[in-house]
């Protein structure tokens, strides 16, 4: 049985518990187990900005939790993927970094070792466990065309995270496919949601989110899938706003990922917490 | 020192001098294709001892980076002038919100009674605060 | 043993009494260099005797005597010149003395020129002129050619640039010329399998199917049965065609050709039996021409994706044949090139033939919109005109910018790319863009002929295989094989080589000129480390069981010996125990020994005696090839014989003549310089430094300061 240190980051918890129920459905259905850490915290993602130092010992933090379980950490967040993997790698190569980095956890009594790998949710399911073990799962394969986003720091910069190739990613791609949906080819379909300079600039960071929810809707999509809360949050969450501030009409239905995989297994919508997504899903696109 | 000479002097900045100004990062830039932003220009004032305008409208998306040709860690080095800009001139209003939840909770928001009570709903465990981020926070920064 | 001092028509103050030991006799005279002088050298020296010549520096001595292969010392440039006292004269020559007693024999290798024919691999421009030139002097050339056609690349094209001319222009006479020659045969279908023997007697194993049909009549019928189709460039073609080249017959493609045996049941001449055969030759050239990058690895522009996005021998090929009409092109240049995500260098030629594209274009149709993409528009010397004409030719537009990528829009191209000049994006759309991309070298074929390449073209071994120093190996590059250059600089390097080959042919024995390093197969695989194997320049080094040099591709620079912790390696000429030996008997308590590279810094000595600047008098210099020869060993020998200061001294770190053997030198010296230290010596008093010739007063300087002590 695969088990697993299982981090929710920030916005999860505050926002889209939806994508942590559904997580722990499908892992548990997969036969995977997520041992939760109490009072993980923050990744440090912001600090990559204010203080290196701070960056690096906030995510050495999170990662030691994992370490001293003994397990890997599991992210569901692109921004705490690419913000736990860029301090990792920093930490493993630079002793010196890493020492003054323990000094700073050792007045909390915890210790980065570099034992521990990090690794997204989207990862596990692609290269731990694997399309053919997903398949043995799906039982109610769904009809539906589906337009992937991979978000950015799920792939990206592709030297530190080394997972699929972010010039031609394929693996959501295949994880959709495995649940009987089509992934459909939409234009710019590699372009970031925005979400990251929401808080610089809102006109940027909405024009963005609806120049792809316009793509998707411009090949008639069902739906959108997402790997990445804050994507989520700009897609679904935001969509309304965006709508309004673009004079833009979309309705385009925005799931996490483990949703649609869920919906594959035979759970039903409420299991999955289909309700708090924002624009609303009609269960019945999904019948065969 | 001044800004270029912060850069270079970084671990994370090396990369600096191998721009040749080519524009791949700009050319591909989701922000630069809706605004003015433009981070070649950022890299070649920065090489030029000038001041870089728009630092904070980059998404970190990290396509720049990918595609350079000369290998010039375009997103990163952003990253560090924003880290060199902040501690000459302060955080930027937006960041200040976040950098306070991060103190009271070791979230970037306020986890309150009502995420818990929803959480409680759907059978999730309850998010518990921390103070050992604050505590980072201080002793990282307080120097 | 015999030494020979001059006093350069008495400018030098020989010391009475000269006494170097046993069985060393001195002979003296006031001009060596003249006719006499070297009768006096010829009549009392034996077969083979060792001799040491004292006298002007060696840079002029070589002029006179090298084919006594002695060992010089110069007591003019830095002992009678600087003024320094004539004792320093016996310490000098004492120390060759003792270094050429003790040294193994100094053999001056050399090989028979048994086979007077040439072996060219590569049926193009260079590979047809080369043959033409080697043919012409008398001598047998063998032409292979892998495609069933020769012509190569420019075969395909419609025009060669930057005039414009249809390629028949230049391909047709050469191709003439070259069948009309009765001294070569040309080998169509054909590949080189492998290479043995050593230069002007080389085997080489060719795989052969020849000219496929005899007295084709062109009747067609076999293209008409063929089921294989091939995209031939943009062109759609049979596995079994005809090009207007020549062999004047069908050929096989047989990349693609199946082997179904449809042509041949509607044509009895046609035969498809491949054979193997071995050719005899002196000399191998390497002429393949240019093989384009493969633009599917540039991701983000959609090349294979998107079937409007071409590469440029696509676009030329389609165009001119009238397959496509697009009535808005961009041209992107640099596709791929100068980039460190796939080649990292300038394939040269790129913008050129982009500017070639752009008028091919406009002289086709004025109302085609064309756009050039560029980083820097590279049109060097008389290329400029070209671009001058592309610029006035109305409606090109140029954008400063690398494009980021190519996405398809409905039925449009669009490609996003910076404006420099305007500092926004941009994004243009287009019905059909050309990838300009650069070429790669033929990596199976160099390592074929042990011709180190490192990924990229094989730059410093077709510089030295054209030196007048370096060993002599017999094979060539040459032409865009070598690196990406114009038909014309292709049909002039072909010369140069042709000429190299000629000279070669003609020898009946060429020499080596340059010492080698020569390794004893005994002590080195007893140690095995195999440290010199990556470390050579030039690629001499190689493992065949065990570790070998082959003289050949030795450059005589000595990294390998001063690397090689078991004493096997050792360069002759200045082998381990010489070198030792020379230190010993030229040092003496408190002087300071100078090692400088012949390339350089030993020239800044001897221009410092011209200019007659104050040195050190207990200053000792011993000529090294290079910097990269100098190991820790002799750096403790040297200490412990009491010198106060060494320096090591050569070319600056981009100039060294074996490419990267100042810098070995930096970083062994500065390892050493730990060790020193570790031995209670003053790690300042070990120096390396960059001296140019012309850097006499920076010697100078450093070696006054070395005297006092300082270190800076």
């Amino acid at each position: 049985m695969k088990k697993y240190a299982y981090y929710l980051g920030c916005t999860i918890p505050f926002r889209e518990s939806n994508y942590d129920l559904s997580t722990r459905k499908v892992m548990d259905n997969l036969d995977v187990e997520l041992v939760d850490l109490e009072g993980a915290g923050c990744c440090g993602l912001y600090y990559e900005q204010i203080n290196e130092l701070t960056h690096l010992a906030m995510s050495a933090r999170v990662i030691s939790m994992a370490e001293s379980l003994g397990l890997d950490l599991m992210v569901l967040c692109n921004g705490c993927n690419g913000s736990l993997v860029k301090a990792r790698n920093k930490l493993v190569e630079n002793s010196e970094l890493r020492d003054k980095v323990n000094e700073i956890l050792a007045d909390i009594d915890r210790e980065f070792r570099g034992t521990s790998e990090i690794k997204h949710v989207i990862r596990i399911l692609y290269e731990d466990i694997g399309i053919d073990e997903i398949k043995k799962t799906v039982k109610n394969p769904l009809n539906v065309k589906v337009a992937a986003h991979y978000g950015c720091h799920l792939l990206k910069p592709s030297e530190q995270i080394k997972f699929d190739d972010p010039r031609e990613p394929k693996s959501l791609d295949e994880l959709i496919e495995v649940t009987g949906a089509k992934s459909v080819d939409y234009f710019d379909k590699n372009l970031c949601c925005g979400g990251f300079v929401l808080g610089a600039d809102k006109d940027i960071a909405y024009n963005m989110t609806g120049q792809k929810l316009q793509n998707v809707k411009d090949v008639g999509a069902d739906l959108m899938i997402t790997a990445c809360p804050f994507c989520h949050v700009m897609y679904d969450a935001n969509q309304r706003a965006i709508e309004n501030e673009l004079q833009k009409k979309f309705g385009i239905p925005v799931l996490h990922y483990p949703q649609l995989l869920g919906l594959a297994m035979g759970f039903n919508a409420r299991d999955l917490a289909l309700e708090q997504n924002r624009v609303r899903v009609n269960p019945g696109i999904f019948d065969s | 020192m001044n800004l270029k000479e912060k850069i270079l002097a970084d671990p994370e900045g090396k990369s600096l001098v191998n721009c040749f100004s080519c524009g791949m990062c700009t050319g591909g830039c989701p922000v630069a294709r809706i605004s003015d932003y433009n981070p070649r220009r950022i890299i070649h004032k920065v090489m030029l001892n000038m001041e870089p305008e728009d630092i904070w409208l980059c998404a970190n998306c990290y396509t720049c980076e990918e595609r350079c040709p000369t290998k010039t860690n375009v997103a990163d080095l952003i990253n560090l002038i924003r880290r060199i800009t902040i501690k000459k001139d302060g955080m930027p209003e937006f960041i200040k919100p976040l950098v306070e939840n991060l103190k009271t909770t070791g979230y970037t928001v306020q986890i309150g009674e009502l995420e818990n009570k929803r959480r409680e709903r759907m059978n999730l465990p309850a998010v518990e605060t921390t103070d050992e981020i604050k505590k980072i926070i201080q002793k990282t920064t307080l120097k | 043993m015999k030494v020979f001092i001059c006093d350069c028509n008495g400018e030098i103050d020989i010391p009475q009494n000269l006494d170097f030991g046993d069985g060393v006799v001195v002979k003296t005279s006031s001009k060596l260099c003249s006719e006499e002088g070297k009768e006096l050298i010829a009549n009392s020296i034996k077969k083979n005797e060792k001799i040491v010549i004292a006298g002007c520096t060696p840079r002029i001595a070589e002029k006179f005597f090298a084919e006594f292969n002695p060992e010089y010392v110069n007591i003019r440039e830095h002992v009678a010149y600087p003024g320094h006292a004539d004792g320093k004269i016996r310490d000098l020559i004492k120390g060759a003395v003792e270094k050429v007693r003790i040294s193994d024999e100094t053999s001056t290798g050399g090989f028979e020129i048994k086979n007077k024919s040439a072996l060219i691999i590569g049926g193009g421009v260079a590979g047809l002129e080369t043959a033409r030139q080697v043919a012409s002097a008398g001598f047998k050339t063998y032409l292979i050619e892998k495609e069933p056609f020769l012509g190569g690349t420019i075969a395909k094209l419609d025009r060669l640039y930057p005039e414009g001319m249809p390629n028949s222009h230049t391909l047709y006479p050469l191709i003439n010329e070259v069948v009309r020659d009765k001294n070569i045969e040309i080998l169509v279908n054909s590949e080189l399998k492998e290479i043995s023997g050593e230069i002007g007697n080389y085997r080489a194993t060719i795989r052969t199917r020849g000219k496929v049909i005899e007295d084709c009549d062109l009747c067609g019928k076999c293209k008409e049965v063929c089921p294989v189709t091939v995209d031939d460039d943009g062109i759609e073609r049979k596995a079994i065609y005809y090009r207007a080249t020549h062999p004047d017959s069908y050929g096989i493609d047989f990349e693609n050709c199946t082997g179904c045996g449809k042509c041949a049941k509607v044509c009895d001449k046609i035969k498809l039996d491949e054979t193997e055969i071995e050719l005899d030759v002196g000399s191998i050239i390497l002429a393949t021409g240019m093989k384009e990058y493969d633009a599917r690895m540039i991701k983000e522009y959609g090349y294979g994706k998107y079937k409007n996005v071409f590469t440029k021998l696509e676009f030329e090929r389609k165009f001119a044949n009238r397959l496509i009409n697009p009535k808005k092109v961009v041209i992107v240049l640099c596709a791929g090139s100068r980039d460190e995500n796939h080649l990292p260098y300038c394939s040269r030629v790129c913008c050129l033939l982009g500017l070639k594209e752009a008028k091919l274009i406009k002289d086709t149709d004025p109302e085609v919109d064309v756009y050039v993409t560029y980083i820097d528009l590279r049109s060097y010397g008389d290329f400029e005109n070209l671009y001058t004409t592309v610029r006035e030719t109305c409606g090109v537009n140029f954008i400063q910018g690398r494009p980021s990528e190519i996405v398809e829009k409905g039925d449009k191209l669009l490609i996003r790319t910076e404006d420099i000049l305007l500092g926004k994006t941009i994004e243009l759309d287009t019905d059909c863009v050309v990838l300009i991309t650069g070429s790669v070298p033929d990596y199976e074929l160099l390592e074929k002929l042990g011709i180190p390449s490192d990924g990229e073209f094989p730059v410093d071994y077709v510089n030295s295989s054209l030196s007048v120093d370096s060993n002599p190996r017999g094979i060539f590059v040459c032409g865009a094989a070598a690196f990406p250059k114009p038909v014309a600089e292709s049909i002039s390097e072909a010369r140069d080589v042709a000429v190299t080959v000629i000279n070669l042919l003609n020898k009946e024995r060429v020499d080596m000129k340059t010492p080698v390093a020569d390794i004893n197969g005994d002590i080195c695989s007893e140690v095995g480390c195999k440290i010199c194997l990556d470390i050579c320049p030039s690629g001499a080094i190689y493992s065949d069981g065990g570790i070998k040099v082959d003289p050949s591709m030795c450059m005589g620079c000595g990294v390998c010996t001063a690397a090689c912790a078991s004493g096997a390696n050792q360069l002759i000429g200045y082998d381990d125990k010489g070198l030792l030996a020379q230190i010993e008997n030229t040092v003496k308590e408190g002087d300071i020994l100078a090692f400088l590279c012949k390339w350089s810094s030993y020239n800044a000595a001897d221009k410092a005696g011209y200019e007659k600047l104050k040195y050190p008098e207990n200053t000792k210099i011993i000529r090294i090839p290079c910097t990269g020869r100098v190991d820790a060993q002799i750096i403790l020998k040297a200490f412990s014989c009491g010198v106060k200061g060494i320096l090591i001294a050569g070319c600056p770190p981009d100039g060294c003549h074996y490419v990267s053997g100042n810098l070995r030198a930096k970083k062994r010296i500065l390892a050493t310089k730990e060790l020193v230290e570790q031995l209670g010596i003053a790690p300042d008093s070990l120096r390396i430094e960059w001296i140019g010739t012309e850097e006499s007063k920076k010697l100078v300087d450093i070696l006054n300061e070395m005297d006092k002590g300082g270190n800076q």
